[in-house]
Order: structure tokens, then sequence, then C-alpha cells
């Protein structure tokens, strides 16, 4: 037995940042029976809990949509493929110098969730987050005290290698949520759908600090994702109006919804269509009805020195 | 933890956790470690963060059904982390067989990016990690349980809802494969 017991002897023993996390996590569980435990997914548990969170908060908007009404001045994209080019432009012009890799994204965004119609009758809340600009690592508050976790199934690094085009960063996306996927549900059979796509380059765009060549890549990418289209004046979950990116599928109805002048990131909107219920890992469950709807919009996004820090 | 609850065994805080939920945190305080070192052992420590989070929440919810006459919960915290371990047995595998061909560990690192862990490992480990990865999930879990944790055979049975006697049968021939990959090294 001896070769057995000193087999992968040397493994390190579990964080204090780690243990925290998890001790956090149970006292929620504790102390407020029935909360789903809000909380940022770490890498194993991510993907799955990941396509139920984002197609529960499927973007959405019914009703008519006005083409930029209130804006006369702007002439509305007309095709996705052309708000794909004008929001790749955008980003490679971003003239913001490129943060060291020790420093961390700040992001503040507003969530809601509620009902089609009446989306902040349940929920509305503020939600801060920290990302490293290398992706391996992100931060949150809990209980006045910041949690850490490792982050992107995506390293960013790697979609950073050249050359990065769009068709490259869509082959590269899909082999980590295959990869992701082997190890854990196995439910894919191989093929990578195109909400489960669209999603993860919202979040991408949304959570990580990227490249700007890489943020373009991924912009020029959506067009060609089968079922993408574009809608006009989409809301986010302040009130302000958007052009969006917007995928419908037998679940759920996304946007990711864009500033119509800057096209910078101006938040998500999603409405589910057909009730879910999900297990997640632990064994609990949660179900989110068809007409569930979910708003964010981005309050602030910058970057920072530490973890924790807000300018 | 308090003195109190220094002296108080698994099953009466248990218990007592019926009525005081916040007294199941010792239980974590106890145990939390000693579950991720052997969840990291087999997947990597990333893996391991999640599942030591996820058996905790599950222990906690299920604590009703616990049988409190036991006093120690060790077993039952294993065998919640080994059925959560279950959903990664691909990668396990994969892992081991990696290890197994080029002699490198992949096990997935911590966040510190040490990479001092990925020697190169000696033929014997090479050799252990093809059999392990080669064995039935079942007779790996139960030889990880007793080699590794040092659990009783009792206390696997218990662990994995398994009678003695296929803890038994799975270890003897688990120990087989992997006496025969290693010779006739002391098994």
């Amino acid at each position: 037995m001896n070769a057995i017991k000193e087999f992968r002897r040397d493994t390190p023993a579990m964080t204090d940042e780690a243990a925290d996390a998890a001790r956090a996590r149970l006292m929620t569980a504790i102390r407020e029976p029935g909360a789903a435990p809000k909380r940022p997914v770490n890498r194993a548990t991510r993907l799955g809990r990941r396509v139920a969170v984002a197609a529960a908060l499927a973007l959405v908007v019914g009703g008519t949509f006005v083409a930029l009404s209130d804006r006369p001045d702007m002439a509305p994209v007309a095709g996705v493929a052309e708000l794909g080019e004008r929001a790749a432009r955008a980003a490679e012009n971003d003239p913001t110098p490129a943060p060291a890799p020790t420093q961390w994204l700040y992001t503040k965004d507003l969530q809601l969730t509620g009902v089609e119609g009446d989306p902040d009758r349940d929920r509305r809340d503020t939600w801060e987050r920290w990302t490293s600009v290398d992706g391996k690592r992100s931060a949150w508050y809990q209980d006045g005290k910041l949690m850490f976790q490792g982050s992107a199934v995506l390293n960013p690094a790697g979609l950073a290698r050249p050359p990065v085009t769009p068709a490259g960063v869509i082959a590269r996306i899909k082999a980590a949520v295959l990869d992701e996927d082997g190890r854990g549900p196995g439910e894919l059979n191989g093929q990578v759908p195109p909400e489960t796509l669209f999603m993860e380059i919202n979040q991408l765009i949304s959570e990580q600090w990227l490249a700007p060549g890489v943020r373009a890549a991924l912009y020029r990418a959506l067009p060609t994702i089968k079922g993408i289209t574009v809608t006009q004046d989409v809301p986010v979950a302040d009130g302000r109006r958007g052009v969006a990116f917007s995928l419908t599928h037998a679940e759920a109805r996304s946007y990711l919804i864009l500033d119509p002048e800057t096209f910078h990131y101006l938040g998500t909107n999603s409405t589910r269509l057909r009730d879910r219920t999900f297990e997640w890992a632990d064994g609990s469950k949660e179900t989110f009805k068809a007409g569930t709807v979910g708003l964010t919009a981005r309050l602030d996004a910058r970057i920072v020195n530490r973890p924790g820090q807000r300018s | 933890m308090s003195a109190e609850l220094v002296e108080i065994d698994d099953g009466e805080l248990i218990r007592r956790s019926t009525h005081d939920p916040e007294l199941f945190a010792a239980l974590f305080d106890r145990y939390a470690r000693q579950i991720h070192l052997y969840a990291a052992r087999r997947l990597g420590t990333q893996a391991a963060d999640d599942i030591v989070a996820e058996t905790f929440l599950a222990a906690f919810r299920r604590r009703g059904t616990y049988d409190t006459s036991f006093a120690l919960a060790r077993p039952w915290l294993y065998g919640i982390a080994t059925t959560l371990i279950a959903r990664h047995r691909c990668q396990e595998e994969r892992l081991l067989r990696a290890l197994g061909r080029t002699g490198v560990d992949p096990l997935p690192e911590a966040l510190a990016d040490t990479v001092t862990r990925r020697v190169t490992a000696q033929g014997r480990d090479r050799e252990l990690a093809g059999a392990l990865a080669s064995l039935p999930r079942g007779d790996r879990d139960v030889l990880l349980l007793v080699a590794w944790e040092d659990l009783s055979y009792e206390e696997v049975a218990r662990a994995l809802d398994i009678p003695v006697g296929t803890v038994r049968s799975r270890l003897h021939r688990a120990r087989k494969k992997a006496r025969n990959v290693l010779g006739d090294e002391e098994l």
C-alpha cells in the first residue's frame, strides 16, 4: 500500500481563501435557508450553472422596437454584420492604455429580475466584481469580506495568441467549452449550440478585460453565429436603451446590448420562454419560470490596482 | 470553536444543529481541509475548492437524515465528497492516464501557479497512475479511501453505502491490479 499512500502526497493544502469562500457559502445556506448563494461560479461547475443562469435571465423584451426613434441624428445599424463591424472598430479605436497584467477590472452592474412587464417587482440589486486582467482570478464581497476564486474557463492570453480572427476566437471558445463539458456534465456531444457560444462571448465581453484585437474579433464573430440578429432600442436595467445582438431559441430570448453611439457595452436583457428546473451540483434545485425576465446595466467599469478597490 | 463544542462529538453536533443550524459550521472547521486534500489529490486543487463547498452544503441540507448515533461524521462527509468526485470521473481518469503516459502530472494547479508538483514522476508513479485510471470507479473509491484517508472497512461501507463484503472484494481486486503493475511490492 505504500506506493499508493505516497502517490501525490505533496498535493498542496486548501488555501485560506478557498476555505473562507467555502465556509461563507455554507454560512449563507445556514443563515438564509432557501436563498441561492449569490456568487460567481467556479471553474468546475461553471459551465452548467452559467448556462442556466444566463438562460434563466434571458434577456428580452416583449414588444415592438422603435428604431432609435429618440435619436434622430443617429443612423440605425442596418444589420447584425454592421453592428459587429461598428462595435469591432470602436473596440480597436479605444484609446485606453492596456493595463498591467497584475491589475484588475472592477465592474459594477445593476441587476433586475422579475416577471415580464414588471421586471423589478422581485429583486433589484447591484453586483460588484473584480476580475484580474490575466483572467485567472475573480473577487467579490460577501458579508463584508472579499472572496476569491479562480476565474475564466477561457484564458484571455490564449484568445490573444496570434492570429486573432473571428473564426479563430470562435474555434478557441468552442474547444474550451467542449473541454469543460468533457470534464463535467458531458451533455454536449461534441456540439456547441449557438446559445452557449453567445453566452460565452457575452460573458467575456461583460466581465473580462480583453485586448482590443480580441474584443474586436469577438464582435465580428457574433454575426457569424447562427440565429444572431440585431434588435434596436432594447432597454437595460437602468432604463437606458441600446442596440443589441439578439438570439432567440427554445428556452430563452437574449440580448447583448451596446450603446448606439459609442458601441460600448451597456448591459443584458433576457426572458425565459419555457419553464426549466436546474439541479445544481450540490443537489439543490431551482426552477426558472417562463416569463422570468432578467436585466442588467453596466454602471461602472475601470481598471484598479487591487481587488476591492473602486477607483 | 468554543471550548464546549470541542467536547461534542459530530453526531451530537449534527443533532443540535437541527435547532441551532450555525453549530453545523463546526463540522466544516473539523473536516474541510481533510476533504479538500482528498479531492485535490484526485482532481486538483481548483476542482477540490468546489467539491469541499458543495460537500458541506449538501451535508447541511441532508443533516436530518444523519444517524446521530454515529459519533464521527467523517465517513459520511467522505461519502458525499466521493459522490461529487464521481461527476468528474472522466477528468480524473484522463489526468491519471496523462501522468502514466508522460510522467508529468497534469493535475490542475493551485492558483499560486506553483509548478513544483509538475515534477517528472518516478516510473513507479507512472505505472500506478495507469493502473488507477483503469480501475472501475467503485474500486478506485474504496482503494483511495483506505490508502489515503485511513478509513476502516466499516467506515468505507458507510461512506459509500455498500456492504462491508463489497468493500473487501473491491479492495482485493484493486490491490491485485496495482500489484500486477508494480510487481511484488508490498501492497
